[in-house]
């Protein structure tokens, strides 16, 4: 069919126009899949970070030589069961069939073998090469100690000209956890650099905007993140948030495109304004917007935006129990008796002993503490008289609920369980300043 | 008794008849007067008029955060075709909103229950619910889904044969919704009759319209079931319109906590907050309590007693409302003559059709025969015997409590108005605390009342003007033909301090002038100068005499109308203030019910025998609490058989004592031992250690 007679160089220029950077692969890979009644290598692998175009790279190329393929997430299969029958029924439908009136079933990797030579057979495919890729392969290891292997014996198995495409962000050498294997052939896709970056980015230029104003904005905002942020995909998002603040000037009348001195001086501070929130993703672009017409109002917004971030409002006791959690995380249990005891003038002889052996408890994190502890130290702290009800003890559950403690031993309450803290300290001292009490104080490693 | 012949000799539970509880003669057993119907009937009623009202206030409150989530959903996908994530190559991300819920945790499935009732009815048919409870793997998560979103009654009212019967066989997949929702809203699908009843006729959802799935506690999941199910939805957003709502608890960072970057790119995240649980509370407490509306009230102790546990303890304004109702059902309940309180219209009938004994019920409280006590003796006779005359003289009263709650709340309104803005709150800042403390006592005799009122003596003008403004403004509602006058009056005030600028002018200047005669002198010295001047100079500006009057107006008005409740005859009706019963039963502590329980038996079992002084054992008592007594007296480990011995000591009487008896007890009577030391250790006190053999571990510290 035509997909083969095509020369492999006009492939490549066709594929990399709309993948740029990435031509020694798409060579490379074009080399290794030859014709299509050729035999290809048993299994391909693949890898390389996230947003560097693995995916891209070889979907484009099996849809534009037109290749019978069938692309499969490891993230859905759940059970080797849905890995097979998704193989199965990908051929089917990915190479324009109907699907087979019942789905096929398919319970182990014999089965498999035996289907799919047969669905091979079903779909005259028994001259070309079949192409399976398999996305997010370091699922793999975790599934039946099988499957790694079979797959890449495959074509041995099934008798059939079938090449197996693996995609991974992590190295080969991590797949190596069974015996067995059949080395693939490993390709790997680099980074991007910064010029290519900039060449893949300025491809998405908005329009009514010059494509060389457009590289001037990416540059700009390149040489502010890049520092920070090489992923392609956030970088991009980063550009398309931003611009609209870049342009404000223009559009304002106040400058031209040419003015890029202007320009760069409006949006300067913008930018780390932005460079604290990258990879977070708590905004979209227009609530970003919303946020910026707020913050030029009173500057101080988003500083306080970025605080309130993790300000959380509690009950009273909670925000006793959680501090008393903390505590009882980070000091040590023998130094309860000091901090809250009445009458305990063993001040100098501690202190004496301590100065050798003193870690900081805040680098080791926080330790667990039965609930004993807990109560006691509660009730060292709390002020006035309070009652152990049960909502006291519903608090504890449902700070345990929200990710503010975590149990960490026992089940139910007789058994004496087990508690760690997991907030931070800036949140304590957050949650301590609202109910007057001085946290640091109290902390072992502060004194 | 012939299903339960067996050749073992085990035991065997019967399930028995179902017995439904006869609510007759459950309740007329603790009805002295007979007066249960008509009690329950009121108490119904009240309920029913507080739960819808209560139930307006919640859409109300919610409804501005729920139009921007609605809205934010309809416009996420509002360019979505079907096979148009084909024609975009770069992958899209899935529009999620963050809601921020709040800690109250309690409150939230009533709310996301509502959620999806608002999605359903204005975004699309097509929403599911995700708990945490119900996800603890991927394939949980899918099906649980797509069960929901398949078997979704909206879609098949009318076409029935399109329900898939067995969701059971199907494959749980993101595949199979894929399908599905093409299968359905393909465009070239010939079936417009089929489209027309999605759209249930008056409501425009559009041509596709997108799935939304709320995840109610999100803190809870998973992180790699929350990791994986986001990875899957996100390689189909092409082909189907996703949209997430978070619901989280605590904050927005909670997100970044269970995602990994490569997983919350995916996301396009849009922050909602929902009001904080206070307001919701402020309004219930406005519109519910302190209306003359409802007649139910609560008395100053359970007030606090709610409002701190809602403070101190949850956030939870459902568990704010379930104690109004309990406090409500306890008040009808325990209190025979309740049925009196009823709203005004009702009140002369109900009370000419009082019975004598409840004539003499209702005597028996103790406002009433205060007040009895105050008349003239003439009519103390009367009050007391002749019922007629007591009748005439309850409905006056009880008309008079329901006067002076139309009055109290709008004063009351104003009160809180004028102190809200002095430093340091000294009458709290939310009307709330102004309203518990009008509950306990007096207002206007407490120090606090009178600070406030010497600092609004000294406010400028242009805040007591400010302060006149807001009262004017909050006395909208239809006011009693008391306070009718008082808008007038305050903006006839509002009038004359505007015009008071023309007439000031004069005097300005000779103030100052004299103030500067006086900074030369030194501090003390000044002071002195300065108070003998004020009490010389007995003429004020005109500001300051307007001031005065104002105050003097606003304290009379405070005076005359923010009486304390308790201080009104039959004041009882109305007024709940069973502080144990509701401490008992809404703030439990069963830690110190159960030492209670085992220190001194003869509080719950109220028998003789038991009754000793605290720390003394004798042989009447339970087993169990003669073992927890004695364990009480032992250190951290105690050794069984020592136990078993101080045991029998006590339990066996003084005639059959001997030294065989106690080194050697009878069978029965290690068996009775045994029987309390597990019970024991049921509950928590002991448990078997492997430090030592034949001890056991006390699990709780100190004596009794």
């Amino acid at each position: 069919m035509d997909g083969s007679e095509t020369p492999i160089a006009d492939t490549v220029s066709s594929v990399s126009e709309s993948i740029p950077c990435r031509e020694s692969q798409i060579k490379l890979l074009l080399s290794l899949f030859g014709e299509k009644r050729c035999m290809t290598v048993p299994a391909i692998f693949a890898y390389g970070h996230t947003a560097t175009g693995k995916s891209a790279v070889i979907n484009s190329i099996l849809k534009t030589c037109k290749l019978p393929h069938v692309l499969v997430n490891c993230v859905e299969c759940y059970s080797s069961r849905f890995l097979y029958e998704a193989v199965l029924n990908g051929l089917y439908t990915n190479n324009g069939r109907q699907k087979p009136e019942t789905p096929v079933k398919c319970e182990n990797m014999n089965d498999f073998v035996r289907l799919f030579r047969h669905t091979c057979m079903d779909l005259h495919l028994q001259n070309e090469t079949v192409y399976i890729v398999i996305d997010k392969a370091e699922r793999l290891r975790e599934m039946d100690a099988n499957i790694l292997p079979a797959f890449l014996g495959l074509q041995e198995l099934a008798d059939g000209n079938v090449c197996v495409i693996l995609l991974s962000e992590i190295v080969w050498e991590k797949f190596r956890c069974g015996t067995g294997f059949q080395e693939p052939f490993i390709v790997q896709f680099p980074d991007y650099n910064k010029d290519e970056l900039l060449r893949i980015l300025v491809r998405s230029a908005p329009e009514g905007y010059s494509a060389e104003f457009y590289q001037m904005y990416l540059s700009l905002v390149l040489s502010v993140f890049h520092i920070v942020c090489r992923n392609l995909s956030e970088l991009q998002h980063l550009a398309a948030i931003n611009f609209r603040k870049y342009i404000e000037p223009i559009k304002n009348g106040e400058a031209t495109e040419s003015d890029s001195r202007k320009l760069w001086k409006n949006f300067e501070p913008h930018l780390k304004k932005a460079l604290q929130t990258v990879y977070l993703r708590e905004v979209s672009s227009t609530q970003w917007e919303r946020m910026l017409e707020e913050s030029d109002a009173g500057k101080m917004m988003t500083q306080q935006g970025l605080s309130s971030r993790t300000h959380v409002e509690l009950p009273y006791y909670s925000k006793y129990l959680l501090i008393a959690a903390y505590l009882a995380s980070y000091n040590p249990a023998k130094s309860d008796k000091k901090f809250f005891s009445k009458h305990s003038d063993k001040h100098k002889k501690s202190k004496v002993i301590k100065k050798q052996e003193r870690t900081n408890n805040h680098m080791l994190g926080p330790k667990p503490f039965p609930l004993d502890r807990l109560m006691a130290v509660f009730y060292a702290i709390v002020e006035g008289k309070v009652a152990p009800t049960a909502n006291i003890f519903m608090q504890i559950t449902s700070l345990v609920s929200v990710h503010l403690l975590s149990q960490v031993a026992g089940d139910d309450q007789i058994d004496v369980p087990k508690y760690k803290c997991l907030v931070s300290l800036d949140f304590i001292k957050s949650v301590a300043r609202t109910v007057n009490f001085d946290v640091v104080r109290y902390l072992y490693d502060f004194v | 008794m012939e299903t339960g012949s067996s050749v073992s000799k085990g035991t065997f539970a019967y399930k028995g008849k179902k017995r439904s509880i006869d609510a007759d003669q459950y309740f007329k057993r603790s009805d002295t007067l007979g007066t249960y119907r008509q009690r329950l009937d009121v108490l119904q009623e009240a309920w029913e008029n507080i739960d819808t009202q209560i139930q307006i206030l919640r859409s109300d409150l919610n409804s501005k955060i729920f139009d921007d989530l609605v809205k934010f959903a309809k416009s996420s996908h509002e360019s979505f075709t079907l096979g148009g994530g084909q024609i975009d190559s770069t992958p899209k991300e899935i529009p999620t909103a963050a809601f921020v819920t709040g800690v109250n945790t309690p409150d939230h499935g009533v709310m996301f229950s509502t959620l999806v009732t608002t999605l359903q009815d204005k975004v699309s048919p097509l929403v599911a619910i995700l708990k945490s409870k119900d996800c603890n793997s991927v394939k949980n998560t899918l099906s649980k889904t797509l069960t929901q979103l398949f078997q979704n009654p909206l879609l098949f009212s009318e076409d029935d044969e399109a329900i898939p019967g067995n969701t059971k066989n199907m494959t749980c997949s993101m595949s199979t919704l894929v399908s599905w929702y093409q299968d359905k809203y393909n465009t070239n699908n010939s079936s417009p009759k089929k489209r027309k009843s999605l759209g249930g006729g008056s409501k425009d959802l559009g041509q596709y319209p997108p799935i939304v799935i709320l995840f109610e506690d999100l803190e809870s999941f998973l992180p790699h079931v929350l990791q994986d199910y986001i990875s899957i939805c996100r390689n189909y957003i092409g082909e189907i319109p996703l949209v997430f709502v978070f619901g989280i608890a605590t904050s927005v960072s909670a997100v970044h906590r269970l995602l990994p970057n490569a997983v919350s790119s995916m996301l396009c995240m849009e922050k909602f907050q929902a009001p904080p649980s206070t307001e919701y509370l402020n309004m219930v407490i406005n519109q519910i309590l302190m209306t003359s509306r409802y007649p139910f009230k609560l008395g100053s102790k359970v007030f606090q007693l709610l409002l701190d546990i809602f403070l101190y303890h949850d956030f939870s304004v459902l568990n704010f409302i379930k104690g109004l109702q309990f406090a409500m059902m306890d008040h009808f309940f325990t209190n025979p003559v309740s049925h009196l309180c009823c709203s005004v219209e009702e009140l002369e009938d109900r009370v000419t059709s009082l019975k004598p004994k409840e004539v003499e019920q209702v005597r028996r409280l103790m406002s009433f025969r205060g007040f009895v006590e105050g008349c003239p003796p003439s009519k103390q006779e009367d009050m007391l015997l002749n019922d007629k005359v007591t009748k005439l003289e309850f409905v006056v009263l009880l008309r008079r409590i329901h006067t002076y709650h139309s009055h109290l709340y709008p004063v009351l309104k104003c009160l809180h108005i004028m102190v809200s803005k002095i430093p340091k709150h000294p009458l709290g800042k939310q009307l709330r605390e102004v309203y518990s403390r009008l509950l306990k006592s007096f207002i206007c005799d407490t120090e606090d009342y009178k600070e406030c009122i010497e600092l609004l003596r000294m406010t400028s003008k242009d805040e007591l003007m400010d302060l006149l403004q807001q009262c004017r403004s909050s006395l909208t509602e239809d006011l009693p033909p008391d306070l009718s006058t008082l808008p007038s009056d305050l903006d006839a005030l509002l009038d004359r301090f505007l015009k008071i600028d023309e007439v000031t002018e004069e005097e300005t200047p000779e103030n100052t002038e004299e103030s500067l005669h006086l900074e030369k002198t030194d501090l003390h010295t000044l002071r002195k100068r300065l108070q003998e001047e004020g009490k010389k100079k007995k003429k004020l500006s005109p500001y300051e005499k307007l001031r005065n009057e104002t105050i003097d107006f606003f304290d009379s008005l405070f005076r005359k109308y923010l009486v304390c409740p308790t201080s009104l005859p039959l004041y009882e009706i109305f007024y709940y203030d069973a502080w144990g019963e509701i401490k008992r039963h809404l703030n439990a502590s069963p830690r110190s019910v159960v030492q209670m329980a085992l220190s001194s038996p003869h509080h719950y079992l109220q028998c003789k025998c038991c009754e000793s002084e605290p720390g003394s054992v004798t042989p009447s008592m339970p087993d169990i609490c003669i073992a927890y007594k004695l364990h009480l007296e032992c250190t951290q480990l105690i050794n069984l058989y020592d136990w078993l011995q101080a045991f029998v000591t006590v339990v066996t009487t003084d005639e059959d004592l001997d030294e065989e008896k106690i080194k050697n007890p009878d069978k029965e009577l290690q068996a009775r031992f045994i029987r309390a030391v597990s019970e024991l250790q049921f509950l928590g006190f002991v448990k078997p250690t492997k430090r030592k053999t034949d001890h056991v571990a006390r699990l709780t510290w100190g004596g009794c």
